[in-house]
């Protein structure tokens, strides 16, 4: 066997759900792969690695991104949420609740992914229609739930926050 | 906005746990991305495997050169066909009588026959490491002919897929009770037409994992598989491989995803065990996706001719069906019972027919094989009669409708078997089928048809009335049939001394809501709250023996379990509250958490019976210590659910594009435990049914290799879907449940193809093959042109 290191590593600070981390990143790895391998946070999934199916997507400094259409090396010194850190939002926290009022997820696995695409929407757009919620997420494959427990959810969440801030 | 009402159709106001649309117990961890799928699982030590595999889909080789591989950095082991004095092969559980299984070797010697199947195994410090080196693994391959298509493989000058069999034949059924000429021929109408029921990639979300765990001081082993059956992952690695069963353990946390695939054993898990021994260390293998669409098993692919035979008015009076299925180059676990067993019994639907005919052939080609996937032959048989009725029905220029209700079984006639053998228990399909006529206002969708057509616009409406089948066993039908695997599944209920409860269950979620349903099963039993229990799956060290989650089987039988299991606890509780309270049993009264008797004043909590149970100190000899019962529940048949789904489209005559406008479907699958996660079975089955009718095709390209991108629905290509329920219970388990999580994946295909059909009728198209791209349908209607009625 032959123990030698792989390909030169570089050292990259993120920072994850509110902590700050560093890990030596090779500048191959996806930025999924780094969460995941790297750096242990496994909320972001793997389903195609290809830009296809979403179920990697994390809000970069709040905007939602596929995180293995990026190099890890490119998110230094950038925040990245997870959906293990989506409790600590407001829309995070709505859309969590929504998601399980409505049966808006199955097996789970896409659902992270889900969760921040749906986050960056109601970001951008508080009171989406179906057509819009339908558009926004259409980069998010869910094999499961026939999106419509999903849609349910997102136009829910909505619905529950533009309450609450009327309130 | 509020979802819809959940109840709609005629479910009745619960009285207890089950029926309630209560809010899923498990989701807690998935909506905060702490799941915990396979590839979540990094153990100490852990190494990675990568596999090479086969570019061609049929070609020899006599080396494989490892040397590059074996010195690349952070390499343990390279393994090859030639490691193996007694190479093992991935055998098939379910083997057809006399049919011919060719299992898959675990890794492929000398020739390799279908694009993806595996050569090498490469393990190393990390994932990276192990795909660069297994990039330098050389292979001297040498193409030879191959065949892909089941038709062509039928010929004698067809390349042979196995050179050691005469021909590709694999398997062959011939269900029926006969006398389709004599029928056919005193029959004033006959038509023939031939369809396909094209290839689908299964494509859930999580791809296959496996992370093999070998322990060298204790010659145990631990398999975290994403998998559907774990006992039988258990059973299936140590035939395999020849492991001591009762040191092998798998563990399948959470699935994300299951549909049929993740139910088989297959090179890789053999391989990764294998390696693990080998190296003393734990090796993980995550499948990519490229890998997952050429060798985990794919679905359908039958090609189908029928001739069928009616009075006037559209009363069936024979039917004959052939099809060739393609089963892939090896057969996979299941693959020689689903295209027969599970198609030719249910080719007949809901309806009578005096004669039937059926003759089925499973062909090896050079292409992935193909296994169940979701509804695993019951959408094919569903497709080719709901297909034959409409096709019926506008050649003598009746209502599909009507000629269904004309042809339907009617409930004198059941319960019944059907001359290809399906048991038939329970069935309202006039009610169910006005049911969703009535919601698709069909008699209006009519009129509205007529008058576009007048205006030159293409609208169609389509009916499905499916039946299907769904809880395997019994046993004893599984045996006649070659299907080598339990028909029962088990239940632990126990309870906790804090008067709490914990479920053990041999079926295994992937999705389904096993820890919702099942804690509402046993609450209703117990008297307490679902909260209270904790539903365990999915690790074959404290789940007693059980088969697992397929053909829709987790609420009939393993619920079934569920409920035997707790009904005994329960009784068990009730007689040891008497006795502690030293009454008689019938004198004893429960009010909430308290029991108690109108004898005296003294009462005990359920907590404090739980207790005492526990610690023995004062339970009688015939009750014995502890509190908890397993059932290996076993039905004697199996139900047969269906339901009545109505499809509206619209075509754009210039670009050949479909509309789905509208999807209403309302299904029977007896008593529903939870509507809203039952509604969620229907919607997921729907978006794959309509997928299937629509976009997805898995058929390789034309040199063998396979589609990478299989248009998978998204979420802006389904309309809003309209579902209800019809309630007619089954007799065969003690829930009255029928099963559910396919119905949707087995409606779709007709009910849209038979609207698209339905729209372009008038316009000469007969037949139309999916999924229905503009690309065809244009097709179809040049093709038609002069040909309109």
């Amino acid at each position: 066997m032959n123990a030698a290191p792989f390909s030169s590593t570089t050292k990259v600070k993120l920072t994850i759900d509110g902590h700050e981390r560093s890990a030596d990143l090779e500048p191959r790895d996806l930025l999924v792969i780094a969460l995941r391998e790297k750096y242990g946070a496994t909320a972001p999934h793997i389903g195609c690695a290809s830009g296809r199916c979403g179920a990697c997507t994390v809000l970069l400094d709040g905007e939602p991104v596929k995180a293995c259409m990026m190099l890890g090396v490119q998110a230094e010194g950038r925040s990245i949420t997870t959906a293990a850190g989506l409790a600590g939002t407001r829309i995070g926290a709505a859309l969590q609740a929504a998601f399980k009022a409505c049966h808006g997820l199955q097996c789970g696995y896409c659902t992270p992914g889900m969760l921040a695409a749906a986050h960056g929407l109601l970001e951008r757009n508080p009171a989406p229609s179906e057509d819009e919620v339908r558009q926004a997420l259409r980069g998010n494959l869910c094999r499961c739930t026939g999106y419509q427990h999903i849609l349910d959810a997102v136009l829910l969440a909505a619905e529950s926050l533009r309450e609450a801030q009327a309130a | 906005m509020k979802p819809e009402n959940p109840y709609a159709g005629e479910l009745a106001e619960p009285e207890g746990w089950v029926g309630r649309a209560v809010e899923r117990l498990e989701d807690e961890r998935l909506l905060t991305g702490a799941g915990r799928y396979v590839d979540d699982i990094t153990l100490p030590g852990q190494l990675y495997a990568a596999f090479v595999r086969s570019p061609h889909p049929h070609a020899v080789f006599s080396q494989v050169d490892t040397m590059a591989a074996s010195d690349a950095p952070g390499v343990h082991l390279c393994l090859t066909a030639s490691d193996f004095d007694d190479l093992p092969h991935v055998k098939p559980n379910w083997i057809l009588p006399r049919s011919t299984p060719r299992g898959r070797p675990i890794l492929a010697k000398g020739r390799v026959r279908y694009v993806g199947e595996p050569i090498a195994v490469v393990i190393a410090e990390s994932a990276a490491a192990a795909r660069d080196a297994a990039e330098l693994v050389e292979v001297d391959y040498d193409p030879r002919p191959f065949v892909l298509h089941q038709d062509e493989a039928l010929g004698d000058s067809a390349p042979r897929v196995h050179e050691d069999m005469d021909n590709n034949v694999a398997a062959t059924f011939t269900p029926g009770n006969g006398g389709f000429d004599e029928a056919a021929s005193a029959a004033p109408f006959r038509t023939r037409f031939s369809l396909r029921n094209q290839r689908l990639v299964p494509f859930s979300i999580e791809c296959r994992a496996v992370n093999a765990d070998h322990d060298p001081a204790s010659e145990r082993m631990t398999l975290h598989i994403a998998h559907q059956l774990p006992h039988m992952a258990r059973r299936m690695v140590a035939e395999t491989i020849g492991f001591p069963e009762n040191r092998l353990r798998v563990i399948s946390p959470d699935v994300g995803g299951g549909f049929g695939p993740k139910m088989h054993i297959y090179q890789e898990e053999a391989v990764c065990a294998l390696a693990s021994m080998r190296l003393g260390r734990p090796v993980k293998w995550t499948e990519r996706r490229s890998e997952n669409v050429c060798n985990t098993t794919h679905g359908r692919d039958h090609a189908m001719s029928i001739d069928v035979a009616a009075d006037e008015d559209g009363t069936l009076r024979a039917l004959r069906i052939e099809s060739r299925a393609n089963i892939g180059a090896y057969m996979s676990s299941m693959g020689s019972g689903i295209p027969t067993i599970n198609v030719g019994l249910f080719v007949m639907g809901v309806y009578e027919i005096p004669a039937v005919e059926v003759d089925i052939k499973c062909l090896y080609t050079h292409t992935p094989p193909v296994d169940a996937y979701r509804g695993a032959g019951r959408p094919e048989a569903s497709y080719v009669i709901e297909r034959t009725i409409d096709r019926v029905a506008h050649e003598l220029g009746l209502d599909p409708a009507e000629v269904r209700r004309r042809n339907f079984l009617t409930e004198d006639q059941i319960p019944r078997r059907q001359p290809t053998g399906a048991m038939i228990d329970s069935g309202r399909y006039h009610h169910t089928l006005d049911e969703a006529l009535e919601r698709a206002g069909y008699e209006r969708f009519r009129r509205e048809q007529a008058e576009a057509r007048e205006r030159g616009e293409l609208l169609g409406i389509g009916i499905a009335h499916y039946t299907e089948s769904c809880g395997v066993g019994p046993g004893q039908v599984q045996k006649l049939v070659g299907f080598d695997r339990g028909g029962y599944e088990s239940a632990r209920v126990r309870m906790t001394s804090d008067g709490r409860a914990i479920v053990f269950s041999g079926s295994h979620s992937h999705g389904q809501g096993h820890v919702t349903t099942f804690a509402q099963i046993a609450a209703d039993e117990l008297g307490i709250s679902p909260d209270r229990i904790e539903v365990i799956q999915g690790d074959t060290e404290s789940v007693p023996q059980g088969v697992g989650t397929f053909n829709s089987r987790s609420v009939p039988v393993g619920g079934s379990a569920v409920k035997v299991a707790a009904g005994r606890v329960a009784e068990r509780i009730h007689k040891l509250a008497a006795h502690l309270l030293q009454i008689k049993p019938e004198a004893l009264i429960r009010e909430g958490e308290v029991f108690g008797s109108d004898a005296s004043n003294d009462t005990l909590t359920f907590a404090e019976v739980c207790h005492a149970a526990w610690t023995g100190h004062n339970v009688p000899a015939d009750l014995g210590v502890g509190l908890e019962e397993t059932e290996f529940y076993h039905p004697t048949a199996m139900s047969a659910p269906y339901g009545a789904h109505v499809a509206q489209v619209r075509i754009d005559g210039e670009t050949g594009e479909l509309e789905l406008l509208r999807y209403i479907a309302v299904d029977d699958c007896g008593k529903v435990i939870n509507p809203l996660l039952a509604r969620g079975q229907v919607h997921g089955g729907l978006a794959q049914g309509i997928g299937q009718a629509l976009w997805e095709d898995g058929m390789p390209e034309d040199d063998g290799s396979t589609i990478l991108d299989t248009p998978v629905p998204r979420f802006d290509m389904l309309p809003r879907f309209e579902t209800a329920h019809t309630v007619t219970e089954s007799w065969t388990n003690p829930l009255g449940a029928k099963g559910l999580g396919e119905a949707g994946a087995i409606g779709a295909p007709p009910a849209i193809v038979n609207a698209a059909i339905d729209a372009l009728w008038h316009r000469g198209v007969r037949e139309l093959d999916m999924p229905l791209t503009p690309a065809r349908i244009l097709a179809a209607l040049d093709a038609a042109k002069g040909h309109g009625a």
